[in-house]
């Protein structure tokens, strides 16, 4: 019944970051809605929504590993973004995963090829797929409200047309 | 001015149109006005923020459009101008709220560039059926909060109301409809989750409302 995320690659800790690309047609007043982390049960345990590992600053570097390995900074990530419209959030792991503790759900370590030199620093959240439509819902409204209270960059308004 | 009748051509009341612009005023002074209770009242805001109060004086024909000479009705202006403000910016609350449902239905596929789905035309119709009930709750209510209301990239609609510790999701797709309810907000776990028809959503929206 368990998703053994292990062997989907290596999972991030609670010390690590993320930061998500905001979509400005899922943003609402340059803060992110529900709709920029839309969970679907029948999304490929490989590919759910994606995210950059964050470099840590160099005193974190013991709690955020990965990051300190292979991450990426804020300027970098924006630059990977479909367009220089999209906002920036950070969401730390360990505030994100709180609430579905124990659960099998996680950010896990994935290379994307379409990042070139970074692929290394890119991460996927999965698990969520063996959840019941009530939780994913909760756990999109989480993502959204966390997101919000760490925005980097506000996404563009969007131009009426 | 206030005391001049107006004469307009209004829509038999319909519960499915309630709130639309059924009514077309024929007087020089005045453009063309929305009413807020196509069978007997209309409210004219003028420019200075006053709002005036017409009762249906009389019924000239009757059938599915119905001719109606309008009185204003200075006895009851003073609560006019207290009561019916609110009920006039709830509609008009409400009327953008219809307009941005009916857009909804411009969007092509992969309108957020990411892949989304468009928003199907039985979701618009749906949709608007909602708007029908909340906006008869916000009357019952007298109040105009509403919900920001938004379309995702499956192509569902999303509403959102928070107001006071409690927040109030629903979702549209197809027929089918989604509520989820929190309280406080900083919960993560909602309420529930019930599958409803639009009909039952009425229940929902006094819960965040009261």
């Amino acid at each position: 019944m368990g998703t053994d995320l292990t062997a989907l690659g290596e999972l991030l800790g609670d010390g690590e970051n993320v930061l998500r690309g905001l979509n400005p047609a899922h943003c609402d007043g340059g803060v992110p809605t529900e709709g920029c982390f839309i969970l679907k049960r029948n999304d490929a345990l490989n590919n759910g929504p994606s995210f950059g590992i964050l470099e840590p600053a160099p005193e974190e570097a013991e709690t955020a590993p990965i990051g300190a390995r292979q991450g990426i900074c804020v300027n970098t990530f924006a630059g990977l973004l479909p367009s220089t419209d999209y906002g920036i959030a950070r969401l730390n792991v360990g505030v994100a995963l709180e609430p579905i503790r124990g659960r099998e759900s996680g950010f896990i370590q994935n290379d994307e090829a379409r990042w070139g030199p970074f692929s290394r620093a890119h991460a996927m959240f999965t698990g969520y797929q063996s959840f019941g439509n009530q939780e994913r819902k909760d756990l999109q409204r989480h993502l959204a409200r966390i997101a919000a209270k760490a925005v980097l960059k506000a996404p563009a308004p969007l131009s009426k047309s | 001015m206030q005391d001049d009748p107006l004469f307009g051509f209004l829509l038999a009341g319909n519960a499915q149109s309630r709130g639309a612009v059924g009514l077309k005023v024929e007087e020089p002074s005045f453009p063309p006005q929305e009413c807020a209770n196509t069978l007997t009242n209309l409210f004219v805001s003028s420019q200075h923020g006053t709002v005036v109060h017409y009762e249906a004086a009389d019924e000239l024909f009757s059938g599915l459009v119905r001719a109606v000479v309008y009185q204003p009705n200075t006895l009851v202006s003073a609560f006019v101008d207290e009561m019916t403000c609110g009920t006039y910016r709830t509609f008009t609350a409400v009327s953008s709220l219809r307009r941005k449902i009916v857009d909804f239905a411009q969007l092509t596929p992969n309108w957020d560039g990411e892949g989304a789905e468009p928003v199907e035309r039985e979701t618009i119709i749906t949709g608007l059926q909602l708007i029908e009930h909340i906006a008869i709750v916000l009357e019952r209510k007298n109040t105009n909060s509403v919900p920001s209301v938004r379309a995702f990239p499956d192509g569902s609609i999303f509403f959102k109301w928070i107001r006071g510790q409690k927040e109030l999701a629903i979702t549209v797709q197809g027929r089918n409809v989604e509520v989820q309810r929190w309280e406080p907000l900083d919960a993560f776990q909602s309420q529930g989750l019930w599958q409803i028809s639009v009909d039952a959503t009425s229940e929902h929206v006094e819960w965040v409302l009261t």
